[in-house]
């Protein structure tokens, strides 16, 4: 048996801050993650089994086969579902977890984005609330981040003040940037260069970012994409006080309700026990909802509120080619729309795409008119791939109750324990500001001189995947909330979320800054009081 | 690619060849199995019964029609009727997989398609 003043459960964002903060601080950790440890070698670029496009599979977890969830169809049928299809709302399970193949947009949250329900009250049928804390107290987190981890950018959006630049200068400006950003000055709309969790310049001893043609949903060919697979948990591990475990998958968390004192995990088909001090639960909102119902942890809130973000996009054609193969792709943003649209809810950031690879471009962006097959569809993947421009943006997600995990009794892991079962929707205010950002997209679109815009009507339905939140929301109000502001959970002594799971509203961005932001305070405040 | 080797008899293989070759045909650009498009389909025959089953039954129907004898314009009609059922989405999805999808999944030989499209991968 192995005592540790630390168990941290997942090494993805969240977990690999927080295994980096208290190793640093003198603490040992036991870092458990159930999937492998990879990198580009290991995984490769196979265009149909990757995090962006996975048809037949994925090459960084979880594995296909004993990882099932059960989703609930719009007809509220349970369907049993497999990790590579959409209805899994999957995420990356490995060391790093999504941070090893995500496009790494880096973006903070805005100041209102933690004052939803104060700024536009609280729809019939929504759980909007406010978070317990605000934009200032998350600051000097968000710049930790921003330095350690590593972000390309600048200058940072004056809606979300900064006290210090991005430590790394923004990616190369593209043609399609260039005319997107004359085309929001046409609308005078101001634009902001994305930030990026990559490296314009070395950085860390590592290389910088060779502007590939692969980017989002791959692990990256010279480690110049940032996550804590190379940043926090390596340092982790530097210290001499944090081991990692992989193919790690922990089972139980050991003691009472009160005090947890360990965790049971399974490795390599044996069953370990661990015991610490303290436990932080960082297996991202779906897994970790599930860990703490199975253990009947965190009260009746644990799963409920989960969500992610609708996007709003739009596809267009210029009138010629506009593709200079420069990744990662996304490049230039507006924060227009992010509040204050007249009588919606929120907004969203809206921002073009990364570099869309060829059966992506095939799939996913084909218009209405443009056959599936034959002469005409090859013509048009000839013609229009090279002129082709999309923007979108995550629609801040007006949360509900309803969609929720919980547990599919019946259907069990390989490991033999229930697994996620996912139901319920966004609501529909969601829809509504999803619809306004699509016309919002298609007008950037328009001017910024596409001769043809199309694009796909969002639609109500259950909101997660790669952006999934929200299933322990933090607050002080043990009955309306699963942790305190600093992500203990209510009622326990020892035991810490350290993910997405805790966002009380998911933003009108990107999540992960938010993630890695929220890991770096929760166990920075740990420290103080242990 | 010996038939011997294909979970599939002669005439289903020629059925399959000759639709893959309506679903990207050939222009001033090589058609589908000209690419290998069909050595895409056989791995995902080789992979999932399930598939193969879905593929044998629908290509013997294609074979019933006497398709691969038929004229383009007749064997466009045939595919145009199947396209909304499970086994021509199929048949169509993995004829366009095979084409634009990395050469590494046995169809885009050369990665031609994407020279076709000016996807140039430089890094
Ligand atoms: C292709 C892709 C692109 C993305 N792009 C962006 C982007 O541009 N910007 C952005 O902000 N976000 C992006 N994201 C989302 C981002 O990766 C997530 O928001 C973030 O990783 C969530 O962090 P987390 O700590 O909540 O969970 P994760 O990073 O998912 O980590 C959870 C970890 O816990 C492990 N785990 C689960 N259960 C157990 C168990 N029982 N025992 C042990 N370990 C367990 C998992 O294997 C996983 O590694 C992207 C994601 C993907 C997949």
């Amino acid at each position: 048996m192995s005592r540790y003043d630390a168990i941290v459960v997942g090494a993805g964002a969240g977990g690999g801050v927080a295994a980096c903060v208290l190793a640093e601080s003198g603490k040992t950790v036991l870092l458990l993650e159930k999937g492998h440890s990879l990198d580009f070698a290991s995984t490769g670029r196979d265009h149909l089994r990757n995090h962006r496009l996975s048809c037949y599979g994925h090459s960084t977890g979880p594995d296909i086969e004993g990882n099932p969830r059960v989703f609930e169809d719009e007809g509220g049928e349970d369907r049993v579902v497999k990790p590579h299809w959409g209805e899994y709302n999957n995420n990356a399970s490995c060391v790093g977890g999504g941070t090893l193949v995500y496009g790494g947009q880096a973006w903070r949250f805005h100041p209102l984005d933690f004052r939803m329900a104060s700024t536009y009250g609280v729809p019939e049928g929504s759980s909007l609330a406010d978070w317990p804390i605000g934009y200032e107290e998350l600051e000097p987190y968000y710049e930790r981040a921003e330095h350690e981890i590593g972000v390309s950018g600048g200058p940072p959006a004056p809606q979300m003040p900064h006290r210090r630049e991005y430590p790394m200068p923004p990616m190369p400006a593209t043609c399609k940037g260039e005319r997107l950003r004359q085309g929001a000055a046409r609308l005078g709309w101001s634009t902001q260069a994305v930030p990026l969790l990559a490296s314009s310049i070395p950085w860390q001893g590592r290389k910088a970012c060779i502007n590939c043609q692969h980017c989002v949903g791959f692990a990256c060919p010279v480690d110049a994409k940032n996550g804590t697979q190379n940043t926090v948990i390596p340092r982790a591990l530097r210290t001499g006080r944090c081991r990692l475990e992989t193919e790690a998958t922990v089972t139980t968390l050991v003691g009472d309700q009160r005090e947890i004192t360990g965790v049971e995990y399974v490795r390599n088909g044996a069953r370990e026990t661990a015991h610490a001090e303290v436990v932080i639960v960082s297996c991202g909102a779906i897994e970790t909802a599930r860990l703490l119902l199975r253990m009947g942890l965190g009260g009746d809130e644990v799963g409920r509120n989960l969500q992610g973000h609708i996007y709003a996009s739009a596809c267009s054609l210029m009138p010629e080619p506009i593709w200079d193969g420069v990744g990662p792709g996304a490049t230039v943003s507006t924060l227009e729309f992010s509040h204050g649209n007249d009588g919606l809810i929120g907004g969203g950031m809206l921002a073009d795409d990364f570099l869309v690879l060829p059966i992506v471009f095939a799939k996913w962006h084909r218009p209405p008119d443009v056959p599936a097959w034959g002469p005409e569809n090859k013509r048009w993947m000839r013609e229009a791939y090279r002129r082709f421009v999309t923007c979108m943006g995550p629609v801040q997600d007006v949360p509900s109750r309803e969609s929720r995990v919980t547990l599919a009794y019946g259907v069990t892991d390989s490991v033999g324990l229930p697994v996620a079962r996912l139901s319920g929707t966004t609501h529909p205010e969601t829809i509504r500001t999803a619809r306004f950002l699509q016309e919002r997209a298609e007008e950037w679109l328009r001017a910024s001189g596409a001769e043809r815009v199309w694009g796909r009507q969002p639609s109500l339905g259950l909101s997660a995947g790669q952006h999934q939140a929200g299933t322990c929301r933090m607050g002080d109000d043990p009955a309306a909330s699963v942790v305190d502001s600093f992500g203990k959970v209510h009622g326990t002594r020892n035991l810490f979320v350290c993910d997405a799971s805790v966002h009380v509203t998911n933003g009108g961005f990107n999540p992960v800054l938010t993630v890695l932001a929220l890991s770096y305070r929760t166990t920075t405040e740990l420290l103080r009081r242990w | 690619m010996p038939t011997s080797e294909w979970p599939l008899d002669d005439q289903q293989l020629a059925a399959l060849r000759a639709a893959l070759d309506r679903i990207v045909p050939a222009d001033d650009w090589p058609s589908a199995t000209e690419l290998g498009c069909d050595e895409f389909v056989r791995r995902r025959l080789e992979a999932s019964s399930e598939v193969l089953a879905l593929y044998r039954e629908g290509l013997d129907r294609l074979v019933s029609q006497g398709f691969a004898a038929l004229p383009g314009h007749a064997q466009d009609e045939i595919i145009g009727e199947i396209e909304a059922t499970r086994f021509g989405r199929e048949l169509i999805e993995n004829g366009i997989e095979g084409y634009y999808a990395d050469p590494g999944n046995g169809g885009n030989r050369g990665a031609q398609s994407w020279k076709m499209m000016g996807f140039e991968v430089r890094g």
